[in-house]
């Protein structure tokens, strides 16, 4: 019986991108931020800033192409009554942003930056821009220059409470667990069936409603592949007629997978179904070396095969000092 | 009397009054409070003496029924007319209900000489026989040891101590036996058992005289008077029939000559057998035979608890001499130093339990096992501290199926924890089991449970020769303990505890992630043999 336990952890070593760890990152930021500081509109309430999505979560990856792509909030101190129309926010914020080498285009959701190099886009940074009103509820400003005036609109969207809801579910060994196997969902996704199609923060939302720490109850070693295993059988015992609804722990509290069509969403629990099986078949394999060229064909060639143990040559084990007596 | 005194005074009188009681009366007896009164119940008018210990009721009162003394034949009232409401055994109450603690007590006074009162005198003393010892013992009988059970017809002796008081020798019975034991400083006397009903016995003193033996030889049959008379006895054990079996007691007259009157000490056997010890513990006695290999600090104290919980027989195996450097975490104190630590240990259990069959080999453990398993072993309980030697001892039980369950049990250093393997060859789940990696399926060179992180030296000095691993005595207790309760319930698995980190902190020793994974009880401290049954082990999988 392989649990790969090493190669889940040297994979995620692999895949793992935190801000914390990565000074391009955090050098993209400092800059982008310095250009809103320096450029911003006179007019502009005051604001901050705070990192939002997978590198608040601690569960971003390195994409499988290209370089990846960053999620900040603005909050602005001023209520959606000061600016009913939250479209002027965006404008200061994307007008303060707009350079050479990058265009700032105001989306529904935010105000993305994307980065070019030799006239090919490489990145891209989303700005969500947000007031406060009067319950200390943070409202997203949801619109675009070409949406009329009555469909400019300011709605609930608690970013930070749900940054802290996810962090704080587990602690310890179980929240580092959590984000290994979060991490590792992601880059599978990624691999089989593409960025776009599957929302990360679903995936996110979903191991937050369902995911359980596993261990090894002899040496409580932890086993992500048992934990990865009953997190996707949880999902799937939770699909509906033809559809997984994973609702966001906040407000707006909307069905994270709302936008996938029907399509994508069969595909997307055919693709979970077999992911499943893999890992089944992995964990029943007597050599971790076969149980990882299982596991490698869904993760990707970031998931490390080891060699073959031989089965007629042994190992020495050596001596160690054991610290028991009776 | 102080304030306290006085008011404590009030609040029983007045509960007194209310309660029912009437021509009340306070004395003060030894400086004790003593309240003397009549209690109407129904037809009947009970004269009581309330005794509290003290000025309080932190302990329940006695009620005394004033009645002619002494009290013969009355189930639950003693010889002083002390009735017995309750063995006081596991009462609870609040001492400063006054009213609610003597409403309790006299309402049972009342039920109990109630129902005593409406019985036969066959039937009173039928219940009485149950508690002739308890009467005998307040009427301030006399204790000797009683460490065997007796077979009917079977020669009892007296093991008497002549005891110099001035310039007369009294005789003091210590113990009674079947003639295989003898106390040091004592005379060995033959004595007459003999079997009475209650029926048949005058009302007992403490010290019995002429006229009580003529009355009791009157009340014997023909066989009985027999025994009683035989002039080989100094003494009789009378084996008193109840509904526990029987009352025991000796009367012990010794060898007064012919020109002494006949006259007798009564003595209460204080029951010392194996059976009767452990069914005062709850348990019964366990036909098992258990042997002991290694009797460090937790060895010594699997056996000791194995032998208190009833276990019959013991082989102790170790070759080791006890030291002065033992006595900081073993049983055996400096009464055994330099000696074969099997031995001490053998003679301190004998003691603690008398009856128990010990074998001490002080021989090491292996060079045992090549000359044969002793006879009848079912239970092997390995606390050597040397994991390889363990190692090898379970894969050749494995591998000879010997039909014998085996603990391996040890302690970690620094308080950190300990562990205890419990397995049987032909069930999956042995200590080579850990052993394994069960990513690589490789061989490890220690238990991948252990829970201290590999590679730290943990043994410590502290005069430049003589290595030692730090444990406390508490931690091989803890250990031991749980070895025992594998042995007693004869439950396969492995357990482990963890203890805290203090020692290791000051030690400056990390703790391993199975020791933070079982502290923060992510995984369990008790585990099936199938929970930890590595498919691949080459001992209990083969």
């Amino acid at each position: 019986m392989a649990h790969a336990q090493t190669q889940f952890e040297n994979f995620h070593n692999e895949i793992l991108l935190g801000y914390d760890e990565s000074s391009v990152l955090r050098d993209r930021r400092e800059t982008l931020l310095n250009d809103l500081k320096n450029n911003i509109s006179k007019d502009a309430p005051k604001y901050e800033t705070f990192n939002q999505g997978s590198y608040a979560l601690y569960t971003g990856i390195t994409p499988i192409a290209g370089d990846p792509d960053m999620d900040i909030g603005v909050i602005f101190e001023c209520a959606p009554e000061d600016y009913p129309d939250p479209l002027t926010l965006k404008k200061y914020v994307r007008d303060a942003l707009t350079r050479q080498n990058r265009t700032v285009k105001i989306r529904r959701p935010c105000v993305t930056v994307t980065y070019f190099k030799d006239g090919e886009a490489t990145h891209h940074i989303d700005l969500a821009v947000y007031s406060v009103n009067g319950n200390d509820q943070t409202q997203l400003a949801r619109c675009r220059e070409t949406d009329t005036k009555e469909d400019r609109a300011w709605e609930a969207s608690e970013a930070r409470e749900l940054t802290s809801k996810i962090i704080d579910r587990f602690k310890d060994n179980d929240r580092q667990q959590f984000r290994r196997v979060v991490r590792a969902l992601k880059r599978w996704r990624d691999n089989k069936i593409g960025h776009k199609n599957v929302p990360s923060i679903g995936l996110t939302v979903a191991a937050y409603h369902w995911f359980t720490p596993k261990y090894d109850s002899v040496d409580g070693k932890p086993l992500d592949l048992i934990a990865m295993r009953d997190l996707i059988n949880q999902m799937l015992s939770n699909w509906g007629f033809s559809r997984l609804v994973v609702k966001l722990p906040v407000a707006p509290e909307c069905d994270l997978f709302e936008r996938m069509s029907d399509t994508q969403m069969k595909d997307f629990k055919e693709r979970l179904e077999t992911l499943r099986n893999a890992l089944n078949e992995a964990e029943s394999q007597p050599d971790t070396h076969e149980a990882c060229k299982i596991l490698q064909k869904q993760f990707g060639d970031d998931f490390p095969v080891p060699e073959k143990s031989s089965t007629t040559k042994k190992t020495s084990s050596g001596v160690s000092v054991s610290g028991r007596s009776a | 009397m102080t304030s306290e005194q006085n008011q404590f005074a009030d609040s029983v009188a007045c509960a007194l009054a209310e309660i029912g009681a009437t021509q009340i009366k306070f004395r003060l007896s030894n400086s004790q409070p003593v309240w003397q009164f009549e209690l109407l119940d129904g037809d009947y008018v009970w004269p009581l003496e309330l005794c509290p210990v003290g000025w309080n009721f932190f302990r329940l009162p006695s009620v005394n029924w004033l009645t002619s003394l002494p009290v013969w034949g009355w189930p639950h009232i003693s010889g002083s007319g002390d009735v017995c409401v309750s063995d006081r055994e596991g009462l609870d109450y609040d001492p400063s209900d006054i009213m609610g603690v003597l409403s309790w007590l006299l309402s049972e006074v009342k039920r109990l000489l109630r129902e005593i009162h409406g019985m036969s005198n066959c039937e009173r003393l039928s219940l009485f026989a149950d508690e002739l010892e308890g009467y005998l013992k307040n009427l301030g009988a006399r204790f000797a040891q009683l460490d065997e059970q007796f077979a009917a017809n079977q020669s009892v002796y007296a093991e008497v101590h002549n005891q110099k008081l001035g310039l007369k020798t009294v005789p003091i019975l210590r113990r009674v036996n079947a003639g295989l034991t003898a106390l040091v400083n004592c005379q060995q006397v033959r004595i007459g058992l003999l079997d009475v009903s209650i029926h048949q016995l005058p009302p007992l003193k403490s010290e019995l005289d002429a006229n009580w033996w003529q009355q009791f030889l009157s009340c014997l049959d023909e066989s009985q008077h027999v025994i009683a008379t035989s002039p080989k006895h100094r003494g009789l054990v009378l084996r008193v029939a109840n509904n526990y079996g029987h009352a025991l007691l000796t009367m012990y007259w010794g060898n007064r000559g012919n020109k002494k009157p006949w006259g007798a000490t009564v003595y209460l056997l204080q029951r010392q057998d194996r059976d009767y010890l452990i069914r005062r513990t709850g348990g019964t006695v366990l036909d098992r035979h258990v042997l002991v290999a290694g009797v460090g600090a937790i060895g010594s104290r699997v056996a000791e608890h194995l032998v208190l919980a009833g276990v019959s027989k013991l082989t102790l195996v170790d070759q080791d001499i006890f030291s002065a450097d033992n006595l900081g975490r073993h049983v055996l104190g400096k009464d055994a130093i330099s000696k074969k630590k099997v031995e001490a240990l053998a003679s301190f259990l004998a003691e603690r339990m008398p009856g128990i069959d010990i074998v001490p080999e002080a021989t090491d453990i292996q060079r045992l096992i090549d000359k044969g398993i002793p006879a009848n072993v079912d239970t092997i309980v390995l606390a050597t501290g040397n994991a390889p030697l363990e190692r090898a001892i379970v894969r050749q039980a494995y591998r000879e199926q010997w039909s014998v369950l085996i603990v391996s049990t040890s302690v970690e250093a620094v308080g950190l924890g300990g562990h205890v393997i419990a397995m049987r060859p032909g069930t999956a789940g042995c200590l080579d089991c850990l052993y394994i990696d069960p990513e690589t399926q490789q061989p490890i060179p220690s238990m991948r449970t252990a829970l201290i992180k590999p590679g730290q030296v943990v043994t410590r000095q502290l005069t430049g020769c003589g290595a030692f691993t730090p444990y406390t005595a508490i931690d091989a207790t803890r250990t031991a303990l749980i070895a025992a309760e594998h042995v007693i319930n004869q439950t396969l698995g492995y357990s482990r505890w963890v203890g805290d980190t203090t020692q290791a902190t000051n030690a400056n020793i990390s703790p391993s992630d199975t020791y933070w994974a079982l502290r923060s009880q992510r995984i369990p401290t008790f585990l099936s043999s199938s929970d930890f049954t590595h498919l691949e082990c080459p001992c209990c999988s083969a």
